[in-house]
Order: C-alpha cells, then sequence, then structure tokens
C-alpha cells in the first residue's frame, strides 16, 4: 500500500482527504504543520508528500527549500494541492521539483484523489 | 622884408594849412578807423546776436526735448517700479508655491548642478538650500531601482538633459532615493526639460516620498493575499463534503436531499467563481498580476476555446464561425492565460444571452500596430441608457438579469481591466433585441 503524507493546517479538510484516500486505498498520514510533517520525516519513509503552501509558521515554500537540500529527503515526489494558483508560487515550486501543482477550486475532490494516486 | 613877411607867412600859413591837413588827414583816418572798429563791432555783434538767438532757440529746443524726456523718464521709472512690483508679487507667489509645496523640486542646470531647490526637497534630502545649490544632484542623492543603484548615464535626469525627454516614474517602477546619510525612502518622480531658444538648458525635478503610499500598498496586496486564503479554505470545506455526500459517503441519499445538495453545490461554484474573479480584479488594480510573454496563434487560441465551450453551444444548439479577411495573422505575445479569461468571458456571455439556435461570430482582424478581436451575437443586445454602465463592476442591466439571474456582473469589468493591462482596448456596439459586437485590440 502505498504512503501518503497529507501537510494541511485546516482540520476540516483533512477530515475529508483522509476519508478519500482511505477509501481510493492509500495510506496515510496528516501533519497539520511543516514542522510536524518534518518529524514525521525523519521517522518514517512515505511515498508522497501532499503539500499545502499556506501553513503556519514554515510556509509550505519553505518546507520544500528545506526537504530539497535535505540528503535522504530531496528526491520524496511532492505534489501541491493549494486554495491559490498564483503563477509566481507555481513557477516557484516548479524549480523546486514538485509534480503536480492542482488548486482546490478547480477540481471536484474525486479528481485530485485520482491524480494523486496516478502520480503514486 | 615884407616880402619876405610875407613869404614868412605864407610859409607859415602853408605850414599851418598842411598841419591842418595833417591833422584833418590824421583826424580822419583815425575817425575813419574808428568807424570800421564800430562798424566790425556792430557786425559783430549782429553776429553774436544772431548766435545768441539761434543758441536760444537751439536751447529752448533742447529744454523741450530735456522736458520730454523727463517725462519719459519719469514714465519709465513708473512703469519699472510697477513691473518690480509684479515681479516681486510674481517671484513672492512662486516662492510661496514652491516653499509650499508638497513635492520636492529641484532645478538643475546642463551640468547636473543645482540651480534651485525648495523647502520640501531640502527636507527630504537634508540639506540646506545654500549647501544644495551649485553643487551636483549627484553629490547630494543616488536614485535606486529596488536594490539596484543607478548608473549616472542612464538617470532618469540625464535622458532628460541629453534628449529633452520627459519622465515619470510611478509607484509600481520602484525606485528609492539615497542620500549620503544612507537614509533611503521610496520616491515617484518625473523629470522635464527646461528650455531656453530652443535647446535643453537645464531639468526641473520633481519628487515626492511615498513611504506611506508603499505600504498602504503592501497591506492591501497582503489583505488580498489574506482575504484570498480566508475566504477559499471554507468554500472549499462547504464543496468538499457536498460532493462527499453527492457521492454517498455518508450513505444513501433520497431524490430529494440530491435536489437540495445540488442547489448548495451550485450555489458553492457560483460563490468560488465571483470570488476567483473578484481577486484577479483586486491583483490587476493592485498591479499584482505578472504578464508573462508567450507566443499565441490567434486562430488556433479561438479553436480550442470554442472546443472548450462546446457543451454549452450544443446545449443551445448554437452555430458558431471564425471570420477573417486574412488567411493567416502574425503571432503575438501575449499572456494565454489572460487572453483565455478575456475571452471565455465574452465568449460565455455570447452564448448566454443569445437565444437557442442563435449564431456567434468570432472575427479577428489586424493592422500595422494591433490585432483586433470581436465577437458577434444574435442575442438580446444592452439597452441603450444603460450602455455607458457596461464595465462598472457589479452592474448588469435589466434585460441580461431577465435572461440570466444568477450572473454577478464582473465578468466585462474584468474584461476591460485585462485588456488595458496588456495595453489593448476594448468598446462594443449593440442594438436592443438584435445583438452585441465586442471588440478588443492586442498591440503587436
Amino acid at each position: 500500500m502505498k504512503k501518503i503524507l497529507v501537510v494541511e493546517d485546516e482540520k476540516s479538510l483533512c477530515e475529508a482527504i483522509k476519508i478519500k484516500l482511505e477509501k481510493a486505498g492509500a495510506e496515510n498520514y496528516i501533519a497539520n504543520s511543516a514542522e510536524e510533517a518534518i518529524e514525521f520525516l525523519k521517522k518514517n519513509g512515505i511515498d508522497l508528500i501532499w503539500l499545502d503552501i499556506r501553513l503556519p509558521k514554515m510556509n509550505g515554500l519553505q518546507f520544500l527549500e528545506l526537504i530539497r537540500s535535505n540528503p535522504d529527503w530531496k528526491n520524496k515526489k511532492v505534489i501541491i494541492v493549494s486554495v491559490s494558483g498564483s503563477e509566481e508560487i507555481k513557477e516557484k515550486t516548479n524549480k523546486l521539483g514538485v509534480i503536480d501543482y492542482i488548486v482546490k477550486s478547480e477540481l471536484k475532490l474525486d479528481d485530485i484523489i485520482k491524480r494523486v494516486i496516478a502520480i503514486t | 622884408m615884407f616880402f619876405q613877411q610875407t613869404k614868412k607867412n605864407q610859409i607859415k600859413s602853408l605850414k599851418k594849412g598842411l598841419m591842418i591837413e595833417r591833422l584833418n588827414s590824421f583826424t580822419n583816418n583815425y575817425l575813419e578807423k574808428q568807424e570800421h572798429r564800430l562798424i566790425f563791432e556792430i557786425i559783430k555783434n549782429t553776429f553774436d546776436l544772431r548766435r545768441l538767438k539761434n543758441l536760444t532757440k537751439k536751447f529752448a529746443e533742447q529744454n523741450v526735448r530735456l522736458n520730454e524726456n523727463e517725462v519719459a523718464m519719469l514714465n519709465i521709472l513708473e512703469d519699472s517700479n510697477f513691473l518690480q512690483k509684479v515681479l516681486k508679487k510674481e517671484r513672492d507667489q512662486a516662492t510661496a508655491i514652491l516653499s509650499s509645496m508638497g513635492e520636492g523640486l529641484m532645478v538643475v542646470d546642463n551640468n547636473l548642478k543645482i540651480v534651485l531647490i525648495n523647502l520640501m526637497a531640502e527636507k527630504l534630502l537634508e540639506i540646506s538650500s545654500e549647501k544644495a545649490v551649485g553643487r551636483k544632484i549627484i553629490e547630494i542623492v543616488s536614485l535606486l531601482k529596488g536594490q539596484e543603484k543607478i548608473l549616472v548615464e542612464n538617470l532618469p535626469v540625464v535622458q532628460t538633459l541629453k534628449i529633452g525627454k520627459f519622465v515619470n516614474i510611478g509607484l509600481e517602477d520602484n525606485y528609492y532615493y539615497q542620500l549620503p546619510s544612507g537614509k533611503k525612502f521610496p520616491v515617484i518622480l518625473s523629470d522635464a526639460p527646461l528650455m531656453g531658444d530652443g535647446i535643453v538648458v537645464g531639468a526641473v525635478v520633481v519628487f515626492k516620498d511615498i513611504t506611506e503610499e508603499k505600504a498602504l500598498d503592501e497591506s492591501k496586496i497582503s489583505f488580498i493575499s489574506t482575504a484570498s486564503h480566508q475566504l477559499r479554505t471554507p468554500l472549499t470545506a462547504v464543496r468538499w463534503y457536498t460532493e462527499m455526500l453527492n457521492a454517498g459517503d455518508a450513505g444513501p441519499l433520497t431524490d430529494e436531499q440530491k435536489k437540495f445538495l445540488n442547489e448548495i453545490y451550485g450555489g458553492v461554484l457560483r460563490l468560488g467563481d465571483t470570488l476567483n474573479i473578484l481577486l484577479t480584479l483586486a491583483r490587476v488594480e493592485g498591479k499584482q498580476i505578472k504578464i508573462k510573454s508567450e507566443k499565441i496563434n490567434i486562430f488556433q487560441f479561438a479553436n480550442n476555446l470554442i472546443k472548450e465551450l462546446e457543451p454549452s453551444i450544443k446545449k443551445k444548439n448554437i452555430s458558431v464561425e471564425i471570420k477573417s479577411d486574412y488567411k493567416k495573422i502574425p503571432d503575438i505575445n501575449l499572456d494565454s492565460a489572460l487572453l483565455s479569461q478575456v475571452m471565455t468571458n465574452l465568449f460565455s456571455n455570447a452564448i448566454r444571452y443569445t437565444d437557442e439556435s442563435g449564431h456567434i461570430e468570432i472575427g479577428v482582424n489586424y493592422n500595422k500596430f494591433e490585432v483586433i478581436c470581436y465577437i458577434k451575437d444574435n442575442g438580446i443586445g444592452i439597452p441603450e441608457d444603460q450602455k455607458d454602465k457596461v464595465f462598472e463592476k457589479f452592474f448588469r442591466a435589466e434585460n441580461a438579469i431577465i435572461k440570466v439571474p444568477d450572473g454577478n456582473g464582473l465578468g466585462l469589468t474584468l474584461v476591460k481591466n485585462l485588456v488595458e493591462l496588456w495595453k489593448g482596448r476594448v468598446w462594443f456596439e449593440s442594438e436592443l433585441g438584435k445583438g452585441t459586437i465586442f471588440y478588443f485590440t492586442i498591440p503587436i
């Protein structure tokens, strides 16, 4: 079973994501902040990081820069799922080697899950 | 004897006669000379008199002229006093205007030396007029774009002096003034050439410290970004859970429950669209949109757009054609996302406000300066008395509200903002009940 780490601070959204990923047959872990995600990564191996951009304290971009500079994590697959889709941020995340950038409002949750599973 | 006596007498008398004669002659001579002198004197006096008369005449004439000159001089003096007063008044006014100006002002000569500096400039540049005048402008302040110092030859004021160009630097240009003390503040400024006998003899630099405006602008941007996140996140939650209920993730639903859920879902989607368009508008107005340059074949672009909107075209059985006076249109350089927003908005409007089995024409033409696109429908048209409000935020024409109740009235505002952002033009022609043509241009 594929392991997905979901980094998302909005708890109401996390619940929906968890239910849908489980239904799709993916093992998933939720981190409500980048700091929490780092702690998780230190102890666990995962196949994909589902990352939000706007997070409390360290934001998604900073988190991405950090894992890209760490030899153990630099090749981790990352997919961005964010509410905003500014070109500037898209460009930056692209340079940091993310696989996909999904704007939450542009797709149905089912379609987002399908894309994520397809990548893993 | 007698004879002798007589002779003697005769001689005597002769002598006497001779003497008298001599005396006479002498007297006559003398008198004659005297007379000559007198005559001479008289003549001389006569001449003197004439000269005197002439002199008197000349003197009188000169006197008149002098009097005239004196009057003229007095007039000139009076005029000059008046002019001096006017000049002083004007100078006082100019000084008052210059010192009360909210902007800093400097006048420099051809060698960049400061000739004049106003009170605000003294304050902002932390230098007194006495110290500034005569020094080069580059010695008392440097211009920066962002973090980078602008080289002397590239300074706008140098360009103004060189080619007489007017330069305007706005808020979005991101310029700063830096003082020798290290103090730095954001500025907007304008440089104008100072002309004398048709050549540039100097330049006028007017600048404003925009620290407050900049802070306001930044807080506006951060507000937009925060508001965007705060509104979109709960909206996403509503959307996702509605989708999950609908998909039966919480158990099967009755038909009526599904119907209600669909109403919620429709409302959420519309709210999301309105929010997106509002945020895009705020970004355009706040100049937060960066325009990418992509090569676009406009025919291909229009074809793709038709394909994307095919479901709603087919639903209303509308016929669509692309028209052009040319076989080939030069590629344009534009941000495809922005062009797509403009064309999608205009095309969706055409579909929405046209009856079933209507006709829509997309036209593409060009000239030396621009590509001109139009989207023409034979729909409901725009009422004459509402035409001037069409591009206003949230405005919807009465007949449009009746035809399609749930629009947000932001689409055309966005179209106008975006077209103007890429320096194009947008306008329309419309006849009530017959149809509308929206035109927009893209500079080549």
